[in-house]
């Protein structure tokens, strides 16, 4: 395209000026953004003009695939004033230049062409468009009769009635597609039933109007699994409710893509007297892979692309399918190969040649084709999701499964964690939401939130599989997997709950693919409703294990620390349940009593700290774990994380357990350790009976760390993450 | 239904019945009366009401925070000092004029610039890092949908953007005007 200076005005000077409603949601919208990204590829210069067709009442903004054409620069935005000299003006819908109520005085078009993408009227004698009047407004508008070009042979047939033949193209103006965009990767059936599913429009003529058809072709018995999406309130008046075994979502719900690469069969049936010309989302089906069964009608467009049935066949047609993956798989190949013969963009490049020439050369000026936006990578990424609780627990432990996932697995982080930077020092990247308290957000509104933020990163990052880490599946986590029903959840959850509590949050497991229960050294002592739930159990789950550690030297020379000294860590939560400072302080009274080095934590998301002593260090590292041969005794919280570290890395410690959080039974954890002779535990510090206890640790507690050494079963990290690749691999 | 169709296609058949309906239906999409007629027969009112549930932060004291407008103050392209310098700023432009309720959006994630403050702060994946490999999308319509829902979630009514630079004189100024005042009589 170029822009000519002339004596007042400049003047749009391309190959091709797409005219239509821009606003369409469908096929049509589809279609011209196809046909530009075409155009672009073989060298033709596009501009699009928007006429305001007759179908479109509501203010409502351009069709989205049309408006990244435009801002990618592959065609530029003519308006009715602007001066336009193009080779050929293609029309698309005839019914917009009908009703176009513009005039264009500075338009110069060689020569226009018609894109009948259905009947002037239907089976029941529905005007869609006038003939007399489209030809009409063409001659008034770009000062030319138009040639018409049929969408496929129906409305060819039907055009025959009111045209000349000169008048009409020799061949169908199909639809094109770019099929690798398309295609979706398939290692197997969707489900353990034939999953078939139809994209459409909801509207009467788009759904069979006899209510034995609709149950043969699209099941209500929950034999098989019917998706829909398009929505399907034309059904619902026609049978009543929606069957129980129905997913149905509305238009826009859920991106086409996501949607096909779920279904085994696209399966596609209207009401007939709807004169179905073409079909682009039978044409999205094939190029996705899925098999596709249609009325016979539809052959002579999707030839051997298709599988044709009555609607009375159509059930035997699908499980003779199901029951032989071999012919399946040549079916579905045979659809992928059709779209791309017939329908791509090469189809559309010579259809072009044949009308203008070829392209002009002017390559400096023409805009790159853009870089696909498809995740090529070979690796399936695994996003990981996870909830804030009152330190980084969640978070570490999705990194702990991360830093172990097989080469064939990209994990990606979106935590509601403020800690979540942290994870991008291990080479990860991430997004963040915020948790419901600090937007202060009433709880619905929230998880309509997490709800379209989950959904959204979904289809922008097109994961394999989603990793929640919390204790509180939120229903936004079920909503978000009802909008992508194809890609599996699987729930980390650690046990030792406190006794009773919770039982409604595990019944959520049923949302879930795969429950995974990072283990606990404690688990013996678990009363909790986890302890007998099922779930894949595997080793405590720490971030790093015992190689990972800094020699002691190093770790105190990069903590700042005396060589030598006898030094202590007193890590006591993330601060965030509840007050610490007096425990803190006894522990640091006691400390310095005994002439030990003092080391405090500060927790990366600590909203205030109350530590200020000169004779103290504070820490603030992640992981600091990596460090923690650098000291001889511990006093901690009995977190699972702080727990689980401080055990496997042979730390002394002194638990005094949280006793103000909302699930974790610290309390029932830390005795549990105490009781083994692992570690000593204290419910309510004080002073006195710190001190004697400290005074144990510091003489004997290289043996009590050494029993809980030989208690640990190991890391159970690389097991989750492996549990997860198999479920990945089992689809 | 069927009935309706072929009314109208009667009624498309007329003479002369096309033009009118391009010019008449065109007029009355335009038309600022019929808008207005339509709005007082059917009471149509798109403004809506504040919500109640947005934190206005740990700022202001008093009640009434609810009445104040929701802003979204997004920065991008700024170094995280910057943010944060925004973020004190924007802290005492609020206890000032108690004008406003202030959600942070930011492309780098300096959330200890509004934690002190109370304030939601949302994270953008900044464009300098976007790579297209990783996303079925582009930035442009990845911050579209964000800042969209954004508007929808918070309810914001107002926003002003800053560059890398943070807050001007001009976005000052909008930021304090911001306190619903009654219309003049």
């Amino acid at each position: 395209m170029s822009r000519t200076a002339t004596d007042d005005d400049d003047v749009i000077d391309v190959d091709v000026l797409d005219v239509s409603d821009l606003r369409f949601e469908g096929g049509t919208s589809g279609s011209v953004a196809e046909e530009i990204r075409a155009q672009a590829a073989g060298g033709y210069t596009t501009a699009v003009l928007h006429l305001d067709g007759p179908l479109q009442a509501k203010v409502t903004p351009f069709n989205p695939a049309v408006v990244r054409c435009l801002e990618d620069g592959s065609a530029s935005l003519a308006m009715p004033h602007d001066s336009v000299r193009a080779r050929v003006a293609v029309v698309r819908h005839p019914a917009v230049l009908e009703h176009a109520d513009v005039d264009l005085p500075g338009f110069q078009v060689d020569q226009v062409v018609v894109v009948a993408n259905a009947a002037p009227r239907d089976i029941d004698g529905y005007v869609h468009y006038r003939v007399a009047d489209v030809n009409a407004a063409a001659r008034r508008l770009f000062g030319s009769a138009p040639s018409w070009a049929p969408i496929g042979p129906l409305v060819r047939e039907a055009l025959a009635e009111e045209l000349s033949e000169e008048r009409v193209l020799a061949e169908d103006w199909v639809n094109i597609i770019d099929v690798d965009a398309w295609s979706a990767r398939r290692t197997g059936y969707a489900s353990d039933r034939p999953v078939i599913g139809r994209h459409s429009r909801d509207s009467p003529q788009k759904w069979p109007e006899d209510t034995a058809v609709l149950r043969q072709v699209y099941p209500t018995d929950g034999s098989m699994d019917v998706r829909v999406l398009g929505g399907a309130m034309s059904v619902k008046s026609l049978i009543g409710d929606l069957p129980s075994a129905w997913h149905v979502q509305p238009f826009g719900a859920a991106d086409p893509r996501d949607f096909l690469a779920g279904l085994d069969f696209f399966v596609y049936y209207h009401n007939r007297k709807w004169v179905e010309a073409f079909g682009r989302t039978i044409l999205e089906a094939m190029a996705s892979g899925a098999v596709v069964i249609l009325p016979p009608h539809f052959a002579p467009v999707f030839g051997e692309g298709a599988t044709y049935a009555e609607p009375r066949e159509v059930r035997g047609v699908i499980e003779a399918f199901y029951g032989d993956r071999e012919r399946y798989e040549r079916q579905a190949a045979a659809g992928q190969r059709i779209a791309r013969e017939r329908f791509g963009a090469d189809a559309h490049v010579r259809r072009l040649e044949g009308l203008i020439g070829a392209a002009r050369p002017e390559p400096e000026q023409r805009p790159a084709p853009p870089a696909t936006s498809r995740h090529s990578s070979e690796r399936q990424r695994v996003l990981m999701i996870s909830s804030n609780g009152t330190g980084m627990g969640h978070l570490t432990r999705l990194l702990a499964y991360a830093r172990r996932a097989p080469q064939t697995l990209s994990p990606y982080f979106l935590s509601l964690s403020q800690a979540v930077p942290l994870v991008a020092r291990f080479g990860y990247r991430y997004e963040y939401m915020p948790s419901m308290t600090p937007t202060g957000l009433d709880p619905d509104r929230w998880q309509a939130y997490f709800r379209a933020r989950v959904s959204e990163a979904i289809s922008r990052l097109r994961p394999a599989a989603v990793v929640f880490d919390g204790t509180w599946p939120y229903k936004g986590i079920r909503w978000a997997r009802g909008d992508h029903p194809n890609v599996p959840w699987v729930w980390s959850r650690r046990g030792m709950w406190y006794k009773g509590m919770n039982r409604d949050q595990l019944a959520k497991s049923a949302w879930f693919d795969l429950v995974i229960e990072p283990g606990d050294l404690a688990s013996p002592a678990d009363r909790g409703v986890t302890a007998d739930a099922p779930a894949t159990r595997v080793g405590p789950v720490t971030l790093l294990d015992l190689d990972d550690l800094d020699e002691r030297s190093v770790a105190r020379q990069a903590l700042g620390l005396d060589p030598v000294a006898p030094t202590a860590l007193v890590t006591l939560g993330a601060g965030n349940i509840n007050d610490p400072s007096s425990a803190i302080r006894i522990a640091i009274d006691v400390f310095r009593a005994l002439g030990v080095e003092i080391c405090v934590t500060k927790p990366e998301i600590a909203e205030r700290f109350g530590v200020h002593d000169e004779h103290v260090h504070v820490l603030s590292r992640y992981p600091l774990s990596r460090h923690y041969r650098a000291f001889d005794v511990a006093v901690s919280a009995a977190g699972y994380n702080s727990f689980h570290e401080l055990l496997r890395f042979g730390v002394p410690t002194l638990f005094l357990p949280n006793l103000d959080t909302a699930l974790d039974d610290q309390r029932t954890r830390a005795r549990y350790a105490s009781d083994r002779g692992w570690a000593h535990c204290l419910d309510k510090p004080e002073p006195h009976t710190v001190r004697k206890l400290l005074e144990d640790l510091i003489d004997n507690g290289a043996a009590m760390a050494a029993a809980a050494q030989a208690a640990d079963p190991g890391n159970g990290a690389a097991a989750a993450i492996e549990a997860v690749a198999e479920l990945l691999e089992e689809r | 239904m069927a009935w309706k169709r072929r009314f109208t296609g009667w009624l498309l058949r007329l003479p002369g019945a096309g033009i009118a309906r391009r010019r008449v239906v065109g007029w009355l999409r335009r038309s600022t009366t019929v808008r207005s007629l339509v709005k007082r027969v059917f009471a149509i009112d798109t403004a809506g009401t504040l919500p109640l549930d947005v934190t206005a932060g740990r700022v202001l004291g008093g009640v009434g925070t609810e009445q104040l407008p929701v802003t979204l103050v997004v920065i991008v392209g700024a170094e995280a000092k910057t943010v944060t310098a925004t973020v004190d700023e924007v802290a005492r432009i609020q206890l000032m004029t108690a004008g406003f309720r202030p959600v942070i959006v930011a492309d780098v994630p300096a959330f200890a610039s509004a934690r002190p403050y109370g304030y939601p702060f949302e994270l953008l994946l900044p464009e300098s890092e976007w790579d297209v490999s990783e996303h079925a999308t582009t930035w442009d319509d990845y911050v579209r949908r964000r800042v969209g829902l954004l508007f929808a979630t918070y309810r914001a009514t107002a926003s002003i953007t800053l560059g890398r630079d943070g807050l001007d004189h001009t976005s000052r100024l909008v930021l304090s005007s911001l306190r619903p005042v009654a219309p003049a009589a």
